[in-house]
């Protein structure tokens, strides 16, 4: 039952038959038995050929039901061949769909651990899970490199029947929590039965129209919208909550959630909020500068700097709006100048391409620019103004003084300084006469500049990965996503539709070494598990509530759209929390938010969500409220642990511990059965509070 | 001390940094005091860089023309500032920002001094020409509010990023061991996690303005129970167990805290629109109750934000700082109230001084700035430092009237933490720079606000 090959100096074993004893058979599915069913004469779980290949095996490896009884047949036996020193080949073979199949690898016999080095779900593609294994699949061959072959001079490949489909939802699960505002079960069973198509999936998400926000806010018949909001009776509240509305209708609803999760992200980067912002009380210009995000977020770095640095609410924030140039002792606004340089491009420190500080002749960080710079650049950023008046498309003045701070920023080159600028790399943005000022030209090049520096991309790059896979890339990683940002493949930089699918698509976001290294994944954002418990389970407008009056979380969960504290977003990205993230030098943003306050008002609010639905506290509203919808969960009551099991699935793609769930499943059957809906409740409830939740593995 | 062990898996550290020091420092043990001994350090952080030579502003005829020379469009006018006057500084005559009429009564009444131009520093710089010569000597990321907000707080300017910890979290590494069985954190933050008062081993406990946050599922007996064996669980991914030491550590405070000050209240009553004056209010129910939360030594976070006026500094600072003089002056009422008078000093930080020059309709980054303590022991009715000439182009200003720090943060920052009870041979500890500027072994007050 043990073939053995003698490849030296690497001994491999490829065993199945080992395996068969131990089998086990729990979920086998009906497609293997049907194949068993379909084997010549006596089907037997053995070798009844002979040939060294349990039909079990032969199922496995692809082959046709008569190969079972028939010597000379055994499927396409994955066959090992030493290519050098640090490289094997293995001959591809289409999965099973209900297959598991395991590349395990041992020092030496006496060993009594085999090492897991690669998986493979079904016909999925071979997955590195240890450090150094690296697999790289073609149609013809599959390549191994280990940089540790010593501790897999044994080799083996191990099939195991029963779950990979579930293994396959958890996979597919596990991605709609990085890509999206939470999976439901519908879409984690399609993404799982097309075969893990992550790539397709998102090729799919780059077509879907955008749902644009302000279309949304005129959809949603507010009288006089354009009028100032202040506070009142109407359940749709201030202009906080109206924006605040029109956010989570979309991030809740949307079909383009690739897209708003994007948005979402780029919101962090280049922050504009409410605290140091003037005219909070039109929702109009507020959610015309998120639909930049929106609008922007599949498109090109260059033209979001473009539209961001002309955004009047930009303008308004960073004040560079009517900024002028020197007058006396009055010298141009440099906050602009600082910012777009610091956080939406180049950052403080010169970078290598993969993220890492470049170092000078005596090890220290090179700064990217002076004092002196800021001062240069504050003079691109002067002579920009608001766009004229348009009527019905936001508030006017009795005054009739310019308040568009909906259309772009225009250029009043009067207000320009027209002397030469020395940009951060050297550049002279050129002195032009009093009749060719032209403060378009110049931001232009100063944008240029900025964006072709070679900072821009691993800055970037770095970030947009800390939102959605990892709060600690490694340098490779950020790197395979910087090269991406220089060059799309067809020689475009900064296309954000290929960085963003370099980022889900990386091995490192992938592959499934989580399971084995320790400092991998990230804490979520509180507002993404928020996200994700309505959307999980199907949380709908209703006729008195035909939107989400959902309440600013500013206060529960440390975050809400609109109102990041600062220009640095809600945490820092280099924040690492006291105890084991620290001590191993790890990072961890979204610490910097979860403190003995948000920690624990956070629990208050699923508490309530999860109970009761968006009621107070949670949302404003009318009765009855929009609740969380059970009814896939109701019939699975009676059977606790496979409730669990469910939720399991869909909450923590499959990382919540046996323990957990034993803990979890007492305290359910605690609650007699025939009380249903308190089962589910207390079971959401116990998932959302457990640490498996609020970590994305 | 079996106590302090026993809920709260954060305190572990806590635990044994104490015992630690119980081993290794006796000699700090001798310093302890009397029983009855008891002292707070409370930080007012005003977050985005308070236009602070608005704030304290000369009011002699000729500093004050200098003043309004540079300051243009920004000077406020003669003759609404509140005078005051000082010894010890190149003039005696000095203005009060007009919105902060409470302010100028403490001050004359010996309850509250200003330090003049305390910046972030790695080294005395003694003029520009010093600043120019000397790249290396000026902090990471100068004048940018990230870097210099966190080095204000690490008092380690030379070094990027939050990984010190803060000048108040190493005080309170230091200090801890006072506060046998303590349960909660002597760093008590009124306004979320900050880098001040995170140390090697201690961390704040944040506070909201009625007390700490409970956990909702302890309502139900059965999810309280199921709560407490998941949290106590061992998790490898190193998030997954962070976040359940965190959270265990969240439910056992707030419990503990809310037990302990629940029956305590300050009846002289804040102005109910001031935030700041109800986090004050938190604050000094917390120092009534240090004696149930076993605490000899307490350090208060509070972080007012908004500061960074770019524009509108004239109109925005007439309500801000009114609502600093507010909440300043019902703190100062309520510590009378507890006669925690001569216990308690609070002290103001901001992330940088502003740039003299106008930018039109504000004022940009620069460094240099001016802050204030209040309390029983501060020498109260002067100004500490030396006040700048605001001059341009004098010897310690940079373009755009940036003004070099002629005050350390390790300065200003050491006389405070040498009260609270860091010994000279620990204050290197806290301050690493410290020798760049004076030996603490020779000298115990280096501005002297409370010698």
């Amino acid at each position: 039952m043990l073939i053995r090959f003698k490849l030296l100096p690497v001994y491999l074993f490829l065993t199945g038959g080992l395996m068969l004893s131990s089998i086990c058979l729990f979920g086998q599915t009906v497609d293997y038995t049907e194949w068993l069913e379909q084997v010549p004469g006596q089907p037997s779980e053995l070798d009844p050929d002979e040939d060294g290949f349990p039909t079990f095996l032969e199922y496995a490896l692809g082959a046709e039901p008569e190969a079972a009884v028939d010597p000379f047949e055994s499927g396409s036996s994955p066959i090992f061949r030493r290519e050098n020193q640090a490289t094997m080949v293995l001959l591809p073979f289409p999965g099973k769909h209900d297959m598991i199949y395991l590349l395990e690898g041992k020092a030496s016999l006496k060993d009594a651990e085999w090492i897991p080095l690669a998986k493979k779900l079904g016909n999925t593609l071979w997955q590195s899970v240890t450090d150094g294994f690296e697999i790289v699949e073609t149609s013809d061959e599959v390549t191994l490199s280990f940089e540790d072959w010593p501790s897999a001079t044994f080799m083996r490949m191990r099939v195991e029947t029963g779950d990979a489909t579930l293994q396959r939802k958890a996979l597919a699960a596990r991605f709609l929590k990085q890509a999206t505002f939470g999976p439901t079960m519908s879409q984690v069973e399609a993404l799982a039965d097309d075969d893990l198509d992550f790539e397709g999936w998102i090729d799919e998400q780059l077509t879907l129209p955008a749902s644009g926000h302000l279309d949304h806010y005129y959809s949603m018949g507010v009288e006089n919208p354009t009028e100032p909001r202040r506070f009142g009776s109407d359940p749709r509240g201030n202009s906080t909550t109206l924006k605040v509305t029109v956010w989570y209708d979309i991030a809740l609803l949307g079909e383009d959630q690739l897209r708003q999760r994007m948005a979402w992200a780029l919101s962090q980067i280049f922050v504009m909020g409410e605290a140091g912002s003037l005219q909070n009380f039109y929702p109009v210009q507020w959610i015309n500068w998120y639909d930049i995000l929106v609008n922007n977020a599949f498109g090109n770095y260059r033209e979001l700097l473009h539209n961001v640095t002309y955004s009047p609410k930009m303008g308004d924030y960073l004040t560079y709006l009517n900024n002028r140039k020197a007058n006396g002792n009055q010298l141009p606004d440099e906050n602009y100048a600082r910012e777009v340089m610091q956080l939406f491009t180049v950052g403080l420190w010169h970078l290598n391409n993969d993220g890492t500080l470049k170092l000078d002749e005596e090890g220290q960080p090179i700064p990217t620019y002076t004092n002196y710079h800021i001062t240069e650049l504050a003079k691109v950023f002067t002579g920009l103004t608001l766009s004229p008046n348009v009527p019905g498309k936001h508030h006017i003045f009795e005054n009739g003084f310019k308040n568009n701070r909906v259309d772009p920023m225009i250029a009043q080159n009067g207000l320009h300084d027209s002397k030469s600028k020395e940009m951060l790399d050297g550049t002279i943005i050129p002195s032009r006469g009093n009749r060719d000022v032209n403060a378009n030209a110049d931001i232009a090049m100063a944008l240029d500049i900025l964006f072709n520096h070679p900072n821009t991309p691993p800055f970037v790059s770095y970030r947009l990965i800390q939102r959605f896979t990892s709060s600690n890339p490694s340098p490779e990683y950020i790197e395979r996503v910087t090269n991406v940002f220089i060059d799309n493949g067809e020689g475009e930089r900064g296309d954000l539709a290929a960085i963003l699918k370099a980022i889900l698509l990386d091995p490192e976001a992938r592959d499934a070494g989580y399971l084995m290294e320790h400092g991998r994944g990230k804490l979520r954002e509180p507002l993404l598990k928020f996200t994700q418990l309505c959307r999980a389970f199907n949380l709908q407008h209703n006729l008195q509530n035909p939107n989400f009056y959902i309440e600013s979380m500013a206060d529960e969960f440390g975050m809400s759209p609109y109102q990041y504290p600062s220009v640095f977003n809600f945490y820092l990205p280099e924040f690492s929390p006291a105890g084991k993230v620290q001590d191993a030098s790890l990072v961890a943003p979204e610490f910097q938010i979860l403190d003995d306050s948000t920690g624990l008002k956070t629990f208050y609010v699923f508490h309530r969500l999860i109970n009761h639905g968006l009621v107070g506290g949670v949302a404003k509203g009318l009765n009855p409220r929009p609740k969380l919808d059970y009814s896939e969960l109701l019939p699975l009551t009676d059977d606790v642990p496979a409730l669990i099991d469910y939720l399991d699935l869909l909450l923590t793609h499959q990382t919540l511990r046996d323990d957990t769930k034993e803990l979890i499943i007492e305290s359910v059957e605690a609650v007699p059965d025939l009380f249903p809906d308190t089962r589910v409740k207390r079971a959401i409830v116990l998932i959302t509070i457990s640490p498996e939740f609020a970590i994305l593995e | 001390m079996g106590e302090a062990s026993c809920a709260a898996a954060g305190s572990t550290a806590l635990f044994a940094s104490l015992l630690n020091l119980r081993m290794t420092s006796t000699a700090a043990a001798a310093d302890l005091g009397p029983e009855d001994d008891y002292k707070a350090l409370v930080c007012l952080f005003l977050q985005g860089g308070n236009d602070s030579f608005n704030m304290l502003a000369p009011h002699n005829q000729n500093a004050y023309d200098e003043y309004a020379l540079t300051r243009d469009n920004l000077a406020l006018p003669h003759e609404n500032l509140l005078p005051i006057t000082s010894a010890g500084q190149p003039f005696s005559e000095f203005g009060i920002h007009p919105s902060m009429p409470r302010l100028q009564e403490l001050y004359n009444n010996q309850d509250l001094a200003f330090i003049a131009n305390v910046g972030t520093l790695i080294e005395p710089l003694i003029d520009k020409g010093d600043y120019s010569r000397n790249a290396h000597l000026r902090p990471s990321g100068l004048f940018s509010h990230s870097d210099q907000q966190i080095h204000w707080q690490t008092s380690l300017p030379q070094i990027k990023g939050a990984s010190p910890g803060g000048w108040g979290g190493r005080t309170a590494d230091l200090l801890q061991s006072m506060n046998e069985n303590a349960q909660i954190s002597m760093n008590i933050s009124l306004s979320g996690v900050n880098v001040f008062q995170t140390g090697e081993d201690a961390f704040s406990y944040i506070s909201g303005l009625d007390g700490g946050t409970e956990m909702i599922a302890y309502t139900d007996p059965f999810e309280k129970a199921a709560v407490d064996s998941l949290l106590e669980l061992e998790y490898k991914n190193l998030f997954t167990s962070t976040f359940a030491t965190n959270t265990r550590r969240f439910i056992d405070s707030s419990i503990h805290f809310n037990e302990v000050i629940k029956d305590i209240d300050i009846s002289v009553q804040p102005d109910s629109t001031s935030r700041l004056a109800n986090q004050m209010k938190m604050v000094a129910r917390a120092i009534a109750a240090h004696e149930g939360l076993n605490h000899k030594r307490q350090t208060f976070f509070i972080q007012s934000g908004g500061w960074d006026h770019h524009n509108e500094v004239l109109n925005a600072q007439t309500v801000m700082l009114a609502d600093i003089d507010v909440a300043v002056k019902y703190f100062k009422e309520a510590m009378d109230e507890i006669g925690m008078s001569d216990k308690v000093v609070l002290f103001t930080a901001s992330d940088f001084g502003r740039t003299l020059t106008s930018n039109g309709q504000g004022s940009d980054h620069a460094w240099g700035g001016n802050q204030f303590v209040l309390g029983g022991p501060v020498n109260g009715g002067k100004i500490f430092g030396q006040y700048p000439s605001l001059a341009l182009g004098n010897n310690l200003m940079l373009d755009r009237g940036r003004i070099i720090p002629t005050t350390s943060v390790d300065e200003y920052g050491s006389e405070l933490a040498r009260w609270l009870g860091v010994t000279s041979g620990e204050m290197d500890t806290v301050f690493p720079n410290i020798q760049n500027f004076y030996d603490p072994a020779l000298i115990t007050h280096p501005l002297g606000f409370l010698s």
